[in-house]
C-alpha cells in the first residue's frame, strides 16, 4: 500500500526506465531465463541445506525448500511476465513457432509467397501509377496553386486565358494573391543530326521558380527584364532530365542550346523530378516570358499575336492565395478587379468574369477542369487488379484450409490443453501476416521492377515527350503494407476461424477428415467458385479492351491509308517568316508532284487521329450565337482531297489561285455531318459561314464571311470516336499555318525508296528546313498516342486475366486434388463394390463441373455489367461484344475442365485395396 | 492468533528495502529467511514471490545487483539498496505511519 504523492516527475520517469528495461529484457530471454535459472537453484539448495542442518533427510530437505519456495514455475511466469513486454513476447513466440512449422513445409510456403508476391505485385504496379498521377506531391508548392481563369457569364464555353498585359494588371493590382504566374506551353525544334528533335517548352514568367518554391541546382532564375514581352533575352532554364542526358556536364550552365533557330544560353537547372505545374509530364527547357514572340512566331508578324497585345489570350494564370483566404472570398475579391478592368479596356475585357478554381494536376486547359479524368481512370483499373489479389487470397485461404487438416490434431491437444481459442488465432494470424509480410516485400519488388520495366520499354515508344519516372516512393510503400495487412486477414482470418474449431474428440481421434456424406460444397468449393466468377470477369474485361485495342488499330478516319506517305515540315521551327513559309510548301509541293512514282500531292494544317488539333466556332451569318457548331478547322492546299482519296460530293476543289493568294476571297468547303448540323434541309453551295472572333479579340481578316464552294465525304478526327466529327476547310491562300503535312499518294513502287526520295527532295528545297515527320500514314497511325495508351490498357487487362486464369485454375486443380485424396476411402469402396473407373472419373469430374457452372453463371452478368462500365468511361466500343463473351467464359471452362480432370483420372485409377487400406 | 494472510504486493517492496537496508548487500534467500524471521507465523510468504519483487525493485533502479559467490560456493546475485532507494523508503515509512495513525484515529472513534 504505497499510498501518497510521490512527485509526479518522478514516477514517470521511473515509469519510462521500467519500460525501458523491459524493452532491453526482449532481447535477451535466454541469457536472462539462464540467470534466473541459477538464482533459483541457489536459493532452493540454500533451503534444503537449512533443512538439513535441522535433520531431514536430504530428499526430505530438498521436498520442504520446493514447498517453502513455492511453485517454481509459477514464479517464472511471474518473472517473465514482469521481465519482458508480455505482447511482444507472446509475438516473438508466435513468429518462432510459425517459423517452424514453414520449415516442415517449406514448399507450401514457397508456393503461397510467390503467389502472394504475384498478386500484391500487380497492386503495388498499379498504385505506382496512380500515385505518380494522382496523389505523389508536386514539388515546391505546386500542390497549392489555384487556377485563375476569365470567362464571359453570359456565353456558353466562354472561358478564356489572358494575355500579358491583363495578367500584368491582375498581378500587380490585386489583393487576393500572394504570387501570380503566367505559363504557355510550346512544342520547339531542336535540330538533331538529320531530323528535327521536338522539345517541350514551358513559356514562364519570372517569379515562376520563386513563387512555387522551387531552388534550382544550378545557375539562377530568371529576371524580370527577361520576362518582360518582347525583351527576346536568349536565355533558358534546363531541366534536370537534359542535364543527365549531357552526363552531368559541369559546364552545363553557360552551354547554348539552338531552338527554332534561335540560340539560348542555359542559365540554370532545374531541380531533380521537378516537372512544373503538372503530374507526370516534364518539360525540357523552361524560357522567360521575353522569348514568346520569338518562339511562338508563327511567321504571320500578326501585331494582335505579339505577348503585349491586350487581345492576345496566351497565357495560363495561377497563383498562391494569400493565407486564410478561401476560394469563396477570393472570387468577391476579384469580382471588383474584373470590373475595374472592364471598365478601363472595354473592348478586350467586357463580360467577363475573373474566377479562382482548384488547379488540376494532370490537365492544361482554359477552362478549369478537375482530376475526375484520371480519378475515373485509377477508379476503375486499381479495382481490377485487386481482384486478382482477392483470387490469390481465396487460393491461399483455399490452401490454408487444405494445410489445416493436416494440422488438426496439433491444434485439438493445444485446445485440450487449454490454450484459449483467441490465442490460437492469433497465432494462426501471425503466420498468416508473416507471409504477407515476406509476399509483399517480394511483392515490392516485383511491382517496383514491372514498373521501371514498363516506364523504359515505354517511353522510348511515345511520340510525344512524356516524363515517366519511377522513384521510391513512401505512398508505394504504404499502399504495399496495407496490401498485405488486407491479405493476410483476407486468406487467413476466417481459416484461423474455422480452424479453432474443431470437434475436439473427432480430431484426437483422427477421424476429422471424414467429411458427412450430404455436405458436398464446403466452403472451399465457394471459394473456388468465387475465384472463377473474379477470373471471369477480368478475362472479359480484357477481351473487350483487346478488340477495342484491335478495331482500332486497323480503323482509318474514312479514307485509305495504303499507299498514302506523310512528309510534315514545319517552317516556324526554323524561323521562317510567312513569306519564306509559302515559298518554301510552294516548292516542296512542285517537286514532289514532278516525282516519278508519286499520283497525288497535297498539304494540311492537321491529320486525323494525330496529336495537333485546331477547331473554330462557325456560324452561318446573322444567326443566333447558340446555333453555331465548333467544327475541325483545317487549311488545305489543292490536291489535298485527291491524295487522301475523299471525293468532291457536290461543288468543286479550291482552285490554284484560292490556294497560293492571299487575297483572293474567302471559301470554304465543308464536310456533309458539317452540312447536315448548319444547313439541314437547303443546299449548303453557295451559302456563306463566318468564324466568329474571340470574345475580346479585335475581328481578322478571317473573320469575314466565306462562301462554300465544296462538299467532302466526313472524316473521324480521333481513334475514340465512333462518328465523323465535323470538318471546315480553308485555302491556304488566305491562311497561312508554318506546320503543313504534306500528303503523298503514291502510284506503286516502294514505300520505302519513295521516302527516301522525298527526303531528298525536301532537302534541296532548303537543307534547313525542319522535316517533322516523314512516314507511311499506317506507320503515323499506328505510333498515335491515343492508340497507345488503349493498346496499353488493353495489354494490361489481358495480363490480369491471364494471371486470373492461371490462379482460378491452380484453384479448382489443388481443390479437386484434395478432394480426391480425401474420398480415397470413399472411392476404394465404390471400386470394390462394382463401379467402373469410369463411373468414378464421371463421377469427380460432374462435381468440379457443378462448381465450374455456378462459377460462371454468377460470373457472367458481374463481367457484362463490367464490360459495360469500361466501354462507358473508355470509348465507344460495342460492350456486349459476342466473340469476348463467348470466348471467355469457355476459356475458362476449359481451363477448369483440365483442372478437373487430371485429379480425376488419378481417382480412376486409385486401386481399391490401396484405397481401403489409407485411413 | 491470526490466521497467515497473504501479502499484499506493494508492501513486499518495502520490506524487501528495509531488510536490505538493515542487512546490507543479501543475496535473495538471506532477504527471504530475514523476512520470514520477522514475520514469523503472522504473515506467510512463499519465499520464491521475492524474486519478482527484487525484479520491480531493480527496474525501478530502487536497488542493484552484482553477482558474486554464496556459502555454499554458488553463483548468486547480490542486491543493495541505492540511494534512491533509501530516499523512496524514507518517504514511503513516513506515509505508511501517516495512513496507519489516520486510520488508528478512525478506529478509536465511537
Amino acid at each position: 500500500m504505497s499510498g501518497g504523492a510521490p512527485a509526479p516527475m518522478k514516477t514517470s520517469w521511473r515509469a519510462i526506465g521500467v519500460l525501458m528495461s523491459r524493452l532491453r529484457a526482449v532481447f535477451r530471454t535466454r541469457r536472462l531465463d539462464a540467470d534466473l535459472d541459477d538464482e533459483i537453484h541457489t536459493h532452493l539448495e540454500l533451503l534444503a541445506a537449512d533443512h538439513e542442518r535441522r535433520g531431514l533427510t536430504p530428499s526430505e530437505a530438498r521436498a520442504a525448500a520446493l514447498r517453502d519456495f513455492g511453485g517454481v514455475a509459477q514464479i517464472a511466469e511471474a518473472y517473465r511476465a514482469q521481465r519482458g513486454l508480455p505482447l511482444v513476447d507472446a509475438l516473438a513466440q508466435d513468429v518462432r513457432y510459425a517459423l517452424r512449422t514453414w520449415r516442415r513445409a517449406p514448399g507450401f510456403a514457397a508456393v503461397v509467397v510467390a503467389v502472394l508476391a504475384l498478386g500484391i505485385g500487380v497492386n503495388s504496379a498499379m498504385f505506382t501509377f496512380v500515385n505518380a498521377l494522382l496523389f505523389r506531391p508536386l514539388p515546391g508548392r505546386s500542390a497549392e496553386l489555384v487556377g485563375l481563369y476569365s470567362h464571359d457569364p453570359t456565353q456558353p464555353n466562354s472561358y478564356r486565358i489572358f494575355s500579358y498585359p491583363n495578367y500584368a494588371d491582375v498581378r500587380d493590382r490585386n489583393d487576393v494573391f500572394d504570387s501570380l504566374i503566367a505559363y504557355s506551353f510550346v512544342t520547339a525544334g531542336q535540330p538533331a543530326g538529320d531530323v528535327m528533335r521536338r522539345l517541350f517548352v514551358e513559356i514562364v514568367s519570372a517569379n515562376f521558380f520563386s513563387a512555387l518554391g522551387v531552388n534550382l541546382v544550378a545557375g539562377r532564375a530568371f529576371t524580370a527584364d527577361e520576362g518582360k514581352p518582347g525583351a527576346t533575352i536568349p536565355v533558358a532554364i534546363a531541366s534536370y532530365g537534359t542535364w543527365q542526358e549531357s552526363g552531368f556536364d559541369p559546364a552545363f550552365v553557360g552551354r547554348t542550346v539552338r531552338i527554332n533557330a534561335h540560340d539560348l544560353t542555359i542559365v540554370g537547372i532545374a531541380p531533380k523530378g521537378f516537372s512544373g505545374t503538372t503530374a507526370l509530364m516534364t518539360r525540357d527547357l523552361w524560357v522567360p516570358l521575353g522569348m514568346y514572340d520569338a518562339l511562338k512566331d508563327d511567321g504571320a508578324h500578326d501585331p494582335a499575336t505579339r505577348l503585349a497585345s491586350r487581345s492576345n489570350a496566351s497565357l495560363m494564370v495561377a497563383g498562391l492565395l494569400k493565407p486564410g483566404l478561401t476560394l469563396q472570398q477570393a472570387n468577391t475579391r476579384l469580382a471588383a478587379l474584373a470590373a475595374d478592368l472592364e471598365h478601363a479596356h472595354p473592348t478586350e475585357n467586357s463580360g467577363q468574369v475573373l474566377s479562382v478554381h482548384p488547379l488540376s494536376r494532370v490537365n492544361v486547359s482554359s477552362a478549369p477542369t478537375s482530376d475526375a479524368g484520371p480519378a475515373a481512370v485509377s477508379a476503375v483499373m486499381m479495382p481490377l487488379s485487386g481482384a486478382v489479389l482477392l483470387i490469390a487470397c481465396l487460393n491461399i485461404a483455399n490452401m490454408l484450409l487444405a494445410r489445416a487438416s493436416v494440422r488438426r490434431k496439433e491444434i485439438a491437444i493445444r485446445l485440450a490443453l487449454g490454450g484459449g481459442r483467441a490465442r490460437i488465432v492469433r497465432q494462426l494470424l501471425t503466420e498468416s501476416l508473416m507471409l504477407a509480410a515476406i509476399g509483399a516485400a517480394a511483392g515490392l519488388a516485383l511491382g517496383s521492377w514491372t514498373a521501371r520495366f514498363f516506364i523504359a520499354s515505354v517511353v522510348p515508344l511515345l511520340p510525344t515527350p512524356l516524363q515517366l519516372e519511377w522513384r521510391p516512393d513512401l505512398n508505394v510503400i504504404v499502399a504495399t503494407t496495407a496490401f498485405a495487412v488486407l491479405s493476410a486477414l483476407a486468406f487467413g482470418l476466417a481459416p484461423a476461424l474455422k480452424i479453432s474449431r474443431p470437434d475436439l474428440v473427432d480430431d484426437l481421434k483422427d477421424l476429422g477428415n471424414v467429411r458427412p456424406a450430404g455436405r458436398r460444397f464446403g466452403t472451399r468449393a465457394w471459394l473456388v467458385v468465387g475465384q472463377i466468377a473474379l477470373s471471369l470477369m477480368l478475362m472479359t474485361a480484357g477481351g473487350l479492351f483487346a478488340r477495342g485495342a484491335l478495331k482500332a488499330g486497323a480503323s482509318d478516319p474514312g479514307y485509305r491509308y495504303e499507299g498514302l506517305l506523310l512528309a510534315s515540315i514545319d517552317s516556324s521551327l526554323a524561323g521562317y517568316d510567312e513569306a519564306g513559309g509559302r515559298m518554301r510548301l510552294r516548292d516542296a509541293l512542285d517537286r514532289l508532284r514532278r516525282m516519278p512514282g508519286v499520283a497525288d500531292v497535297g498539304a494540311s494544317s492537321q491529320v486525323p487521329f494525330g496529336e495537333r488539333h485546331e477547331s473554330r466556332w462557325v456560324v452561318r451569318p446573322g444567326q443566333r450565337g447558340d446555333e453555331r457548331v465548333m467544327p475541325t478547322y483545317t487549311v488545305v492546299t489543292g490536291g489535298y482531297f485527291k491524295a487522301v482519296g475523299l471525293p468532291i460530293v457536290r461543288g468543286r476543289d479550291f482552285t490554284a489561285v484560292e490556294e497560293t493568294s492571299p487575297s483572293a476571297a474567302l471559301v470554304a468547303i465543308i464536310d456533309e455531318p458539317l452540312a447536315r448540323r448548319l444547313f439541314p434541309n437547303q443546299d449548303p453551295l453557295g451559302e456563306q459561314l463566318v468564324t466568329p472572333p474571340r470574345p475580346g479579340v479585335r475581328p481578322a481578316a478571317d473573320n469575314e464571311p466565306m462562301s462554300i464552294v465544296g462538299i467532302v465525304p466526313g472524316i473521324r478526327d480521333w481513334v475514340t470516336d465512333r462518328d465523323p466529327a465535323p470538318h471546315l476547310y480553308v485555302a491556304a491562300g488566305s491562311h497561312y499555318r508554318g506546320v503543313m503535312n504534306i500528303h503523298v499518294r503514291t502510284a506503286g513502287g516502294s514505300d520505302g525508296e519513295l521516302l527516301t526520295a522525298i527526303r531528298r527532295q525536301l532537302r534541296a528545297v532548303d537543307d534547313r528546313l525542319p522535316v517533322v515527320e516523314l512516314r507511311t500514314m499506317q506507320d503515323f497511325h499506328d505510333r498515335g498516342l491515343v492508340l497507345w495508351v488503349i493498346r496499353a490498357a488493353g495489354r494490361t487487362l489481358i495480363g490480369l486475366g491471364m494471371l486470373a486464369l492461371l490462379l482460378a485454375a491452380v484453384g479448382v486443380y489443388g481443390l479437386k486434388s484434395y478432394v480426391v485424396s480425401q474420398r480415397t476411402r470413399e472411392i476404394g469402396i465404390r471400386l470394390a463394390l462394382g463401379a467402373r473407373p469410369a463411373d468414378i472419373a464421371r463421377l469427380l469430374f460432374l462435381d468440379g463441373a457443378r462448381m465450374t457452372m455456378i462459377g460462371l453463371a454468377i460470373g457472367f452478368p458481374l463481367a457484362v455489367i463490367l464490360g459495360r462500365l469500361l466501354s462507358a468511361e473508355f470509348f465507344d466500343t460495342d460492350s456486349f461484344d459476342p466473340i469476348v463473351l463467348t470466348l471467355a467464359p469457355l476459356v475458362l471452362a476449359a481451363a477448369a475442365a483440365l483442372a478437373t480432370y487430371l485429379p480425376a483420372r488419378r481417382g480412376m485409377r486409385i486401386s481399391p485395396l490401396d484405397a481401403l487400406r489409407t485411413e | 492468533m491470526t490466521l497467515p494472510s497473504e501479502i499484499p504486493y506493494g508492501t513486499l517492496d518495502l520490506m524487501v528495502l528495509k531488510t536490505l537496508q538493515i542487512m546490507g548487500p543479501q543475496h535473495g534467500y538471506g532477504i527471504a529467511r530475514r523476512i520470514e524471521q520477522t514475520a514469523r507465523g503472522v504473515l506467510s510468504l512463499n519465499q520464491g514471490t521475492i524474486y519478482p519483487a527484487l525484479l520491480r525493485l531493480e527496474q525501478q533502479r530502487l536497488i542493484k545487483s552484482t553477482w558474486g559467490t554464496s556459502d555454499n560456493n554458488r553463483r548468486a546475485r547480490f542486491y543493495e539498496i541505492t540511494a534512491a532507494g533509501r530516499k523512496h523508503l524514507a518517504a514511503e515509512t513516513k506515509e505508511w505511519t501517516r495512513v496507519v495513525s489516520v486510520v488508528n484515529r478512525l478506529l478509536e472513534e465511537t
